[in-house]
């Protein structure tokens, strides 16, 4: 077999090793996989820009705002509460809409609990003491499971809101106004005890998809008002837009102009 | 047992960027291509760091197959020419074996039925990069001296001189085998 032919040589070669095959190492996939380039490139770009920018804004926006929160927090004093700042109408008639609507709400249950003990609801040093309780229950009601505690608070609060219109029966126009302003001011706790729980359960079912509704779901925990400084429409399609900006001076409202 | 695909079907797949198709088609041809990087590479570390290339390449240029040529040697044209791009980015010298050793001729006769797949693999792994490229691709992938010449940047007349010498170190290293054999059998 000392003079084979070349080209036989070589067949003898090709015909053991064009068909043969060897098993690859077991991980070698998972190294070719992560090395092909994803197709849609350019939108996750986007998404993510788009992402960074919304938290800057988010944050940026929050520090902005945090400094009214803490005076409203701090508001109700009595002397503020009787004698109502003309200088700030609107904002005040604002407020009492969303109060008488918690109001309303609530009034049903604290009168159940006021009935019981109604010597609670005469004097004002009893009223401040009524709020220090709100106040403690207040931080006790975070713990959305603690639903007893809860409705301690809600009835706390409510109690000195009471009183003042019991005591103030025979009281002009004005003095109602006095009265709702009074609640307007105590307003934040309220709120905040009441809308706290209740946001709890809420929240938790509508899913965080995407970045828009991740926006949404903390600039919601920022800013309590209905026009949010930021908001996005989220679809079910795993896209989202802007509609929606209001920081002072600068106001974009989609959905509005859509009406 | 996993469900096994037709190369047609992955085909499709993959040009829809199906990750769990792309990973079938790896899963169904990887043992034929690194067969065909392992007759390029030195050992079989260096096949599969081609393999990996060859696959990367494979899913990247998918768009670009017609349907001209079997599925399967479009994969093998992609591997092979991972394997001579990668030589020719080493630009590693072809390591010329001094002219006497290449040309000695053998002494005795070989058996070469004797000689498994493996045993061959191992003959081609061992010539000299440049030796064992113009071998595969002459002998085996069937290309001419001319194609040779162009892809791998040499002259025709070194594409020839390179496979007998080639063809000679092999017949040289079968020889040596059969004696080994030989004397296992007897001793």
């Amino acid at each position: 077999m000392q003079h084979i032919p070349d080209n036989e040589f070589d067949r003898l070669f090709k015909d053991r090793l064009m068909d043969a095959e060897v098993q690859p190492s077991e991980a070698l996939w998972e190294h070719i996989a992560p090395q092909i380039v994803p197709k849609k490139k350019k939108r996750y770009a986007g998404l993510y820009w788009s992402a960074a920018a919304t938290v800057l804004i988010a944050v940026s926006a929050g520090l902005l705002f945090k400094p009214q929160e803490r005076i409203a927090l701090h508001a109700p004093t009595v002397s503020t509460a009787v004698k109502p700042s003309s200088e700030q109408p609107v904002q005040v008639e604002s407020q009492l809409d969303a109060v008488e609507e918690t109001m309303n709400g609530s009034v049903t249950a604290a009168t159940v609990k006021a009935g019981n003990d109604q010597a609670l609801a005469k004097s004002q040093s009893e009223m401040t003491g009524a709020r220090l309780m709100a106040t403690e229950n207040n931080s006790s009601a975070m713990q959305p499971n603690d639903e007893e505690s809860h409705h301690h608070s809600v009835a706390a609060v409510q109690e000195p809101a009471l009183a003042l219109i019991q005591t103030q029966p025979a009281a002009s126009n004005d003095a109602i106004v006095a009265d709702q302003n009074d609640v307007a001011a105590e307003d934040p706790i309220a709120s905040v005890a009441l809308d706290e729980p209740a946001e709890r359960t809420q929240e938790s079912r509508p899913r965080i998809r995407n970045a828009g509704d991740l926006v949404n779901f903390v600039v919601d925990k920022i800013d309590k008002r209905e026009q949010k400084f930021l908001e996005f429409r989220t679809d079910e399609d795993e896209s989202s837009s802007l509609v929606a900006i209001n920081i002072g001076p600068i106001k974009i409202n989609q959905r509005k102009n859509n009406k | 047992m996993t469900q096994t695909y037709t190369l047609l079907e992955l085909l499709d797949g993959c040009k829809a960027g199906n990750r769990k198709m792309q990973e079938m088609l790896y899963k169904q041809t990887a043992s034929k291509m690194l067969a065909v990087c392992m007759r390029y590479a030195k050992d079989r570390m260096e096949a599969e760091d081609s393999l990996q290339l060859g696959y990367i390449k494979i899913f990247q240029k998918i768009m670009e197959y017609r349907g001209e040529g079997s599925f399967e040697g479009w994969m093998r044209r992609i591997m092979v020419n991972t394997a001579i791009e990668s030589y020719r980015r080493n630009i590693r010298a072809m390591n010329v074996v001094p002219i006497d050793d290449a040309y000695e001729q053998p002494a005795t006769g070989f058996d070469f039925n004797r000689l498994g797949m493996q045993d061959l693999m191992k003959l081609i792994q061992n010539l000299a990069d440049g030796y064992r490229l113009v071998f595969n691709m002459y002998a085996i992938e069937g290309y001419s001296h001319k194609e040779i010449s162009e892809l791998l940047g040499i002259s025709e007349g070194a594409s020839k001189s390179q496979l007998s010498r080639a063809r000679a170190i092999l017949k040289q290293e079968i020889i040596k085998m059969e004696g080994i054999n030989y004397a296992t059998y007897t001793g």
